[in-house]
């Protein structure tokens, strides 16, 4: 949908010319009295539906980079640890933008109320029916799992929005969120209009800068609409990085568009970091990122070592019930990752509900989930197969 | 692992009783084959054999298996030397005073025994010397006699 490249130690969100072009799109039928409550509301819900979809691919994308043997794929890892990190930064946004309309981010909470669905049960599919095609599981580092992860960041080339958010699909992440931004932007109209503003300044329950170091770029508070438009365009720009027009529109020689590569660009979507991998090469400075052009969109720069084979073959997909069934000594190593995994969505559910200062307290556990992980996929549990990490809420 | 499946596994299993960890714990570290390998390499062959017969034998009763050890692996001429440094290299990733490994260091047994971490190696994070360690929850017990069942899962 829209990419971002960094050029220089300056970040530079490049968005389609297409890319919210006919907003603000105000509902004349909006009546403040009545469907508003009822349309905030359901605004709220798919901005929670926003905050599960960015968590349910970290637990992927965590297997894949914990199953990498040590001193090994160096630079597999520095990408995909890049990505994970983003998608923590992207969880944390969302939240800010919850908070800022008033709603309430539920993330440990949400697993210890009724609905207990914040946590995918893998093999799943992303929430907000996104993509309903495409399945996402707890696995080790392969072709196969780059792939998945490649068309988790896939950019849509239907451009035909759903315009209800109830029972719609989304062809991807980003019109997922264009669907969101699209309400965000009617509802704050719809308040305008009657002299009122649908966020509210709660600036105690936001995640500032401070409370987040070092990891996977800038983290935005959000206390207005041109924020939400800013984390939104964030969010979007870091995953899938590219135009659905990829795909959708004739290939122009040179476009400058599409030239979005090279060694002065520190940083390109996730898609591509993923083609990146699964190639085992770079993009070349003169490499486009249109389909239909001479490079196809692939990298064709220099090559980097890929080791396929120095990988802890963690089997897919583990759950604590059959190692508690089938594999009664694993269960107890398998449980403290899950407690530990647990007490950081907690961590993370009550620094993003008015106490920031305890996502601090959150960075050892998040090391240790991941020593915890990796302790698993050095257990062997037959036919070549290791234990693996157990994303699952315990209490 | 499946050539030498049947002496890594008792290689293991002893390990369990010197150490005090678990099997799982030990699996973990992803040392076992590394160590095991050293095992077989710096010594002769036949102490080694006998070690391990003698280790099976021992195994073999569970109940009086800590005494068994003390006399016949940690009080024998014998084995006493061979028996200290497997501790040792489970514990501090050395043998005879040479690091294994990069990994063997990281993975030795004495940080978690001091629930610390290796100086320059599995970080905690920025400021977590500020709290105590993170126990969710109370570590269990370990009883010599639950330890010892077969290794099922390799």
């Amino acid at each position: 949908m829209a990419f971002e490249k960094s050029v220089k130690g300056e970040r530079q969100t490049l968005l389609p010319d297409d890319f919210l072009a006919d907003l603000p799109v105000v509902d004349e039928t909006l009546s403040i009295e009545d469907d508003f409550d009822k349309k905030l509301s359901e605004l709220k819900k798919q901005l929670q539906i926003a905050l599960e979809l960015e968590h349910s691919t970290i637990p992927p994308y965590l297997c894949a980079l914990y199953s990498i043997k040590p001193g090994t794929n160096l630079m597999p890892v520095e990408i995909i640890k890049s990505v994970v990190l983003e998608e923590m930064l992207h969880m944390i946004m969302v939240a800010n933008l919850i908070n800022a309309v008033g709603g309430k981010p539920r993330i440990g909470a949400k697993e210890q109320g009724e609905d207990r669905d914040f946590v995918p049960n893998y093999p799943a599919h992303l929430p907000g029916n996104v993509d309903p095609s495409l399945t996402i599981n707890l696995e080790c580092f392969s072709k196969k799992s780059i792939q998945t992860f490649w068309r988790i960041e896939h950019p849509s080339s239907d451009r035909n929005l759903p315009t209800e958010f109830s029972a719609s699909q989304y062809g991807s992440i980003g019109e997922f969120y264009e669907a969101l931004l699209k309400n965000i932007i009617t509802l704050e109209a719809a308040a305008k209009a009657k002299g009122r503003s649908i966020f509210h300044k709660n600036p105690d329950k936001q995640v500032k800068p401070e409370h987040y170091y070092g990891a996977g770029g800038k983290l935005f508070s959000v206390e207005n609409l041109e924020d939400a438009i800013k984390v939104i365009k964030e969010i979007v720009g870091q995953g899938e990085g590219t135009l659905g027009s990829i795909f959708s529109t004739p290939y122009r020689e040179g476009d400058p568009k599409y030239l979005i590569f090279g060694p002065d660009v520190e940083e390109y979507a996730h898609y591509f970091r993923f083609k990146e991998v699964f190639y085992e090469r770079f993009y070349a400075v003169d490499d486009s990122a249109h389909r239909d052009s001479p490079n196809k969109g692939l990298p064709t720069g220099e090559r980097f070592n890929v080791d396929w084979d120095a990988v802890y073959k963690m089997k897919p997909n583990p759950t604590l019930a059959d190692y508690k069934k089938n594999m009664p000594g694993v269960y107890p190593k398998a449980r403290e990752f899950s407690l530990t995994y647990s007490a950081l969505l907690n961590n993370i559910n009550d620094a993003c509900n008015g106490n920031p200062d305890v996502l601090s307290k959150g960075i050892p556990l998040m090391y240790q989930l991941k020593y915890q992980a990796i302790e698993l996929m050095n257990i062997p549990i037959g036919n070549g197969l290791m234990a693996g990490p157990t994303f699952e809420y315990i209490q | 692992m499946e050539a030498n499946n049947k002496n890594t596994k008792t290689f293991l299993q002893i390990s369990v009783h010197l150490t005090g960890y678990d099997e799982m714990d030990l699996l973990g570290t992803g040392m076992l084959e590394s160590y095991y390998d050293v095992v077989i390499h710096e010594n002769n062959l036949h102490l080694v054999s006998e070690f391990l017969t003698t280790s099976e034998k021992i195994l073999g009763d569970l109940p009086n298996i800590n005494d068994k050890i003390r006399q016949q692996l940690i009080d024998d001429v014998k084995f006493n030397s061979l028996t200290s440094n497997i501790i040792m290299m489970w514990y501090m990733g050395t043998w005879n005073g040479n690091v294994v490994s990069p990994q063997s260091y990281i993975q030795g047994l004495v940080w978690k025994a001091a629930d610390t971490h290796p100086p320059g190696a599995k970080q905690p994070g920025y400021g977590s010397w500020e709290n105590p360690p993170i126990t969710i929850h109370p570590p269990v017990a370990v009883k010599p006699a639950a330890k010892a069942e077969t290794l099922t899962t390799v």
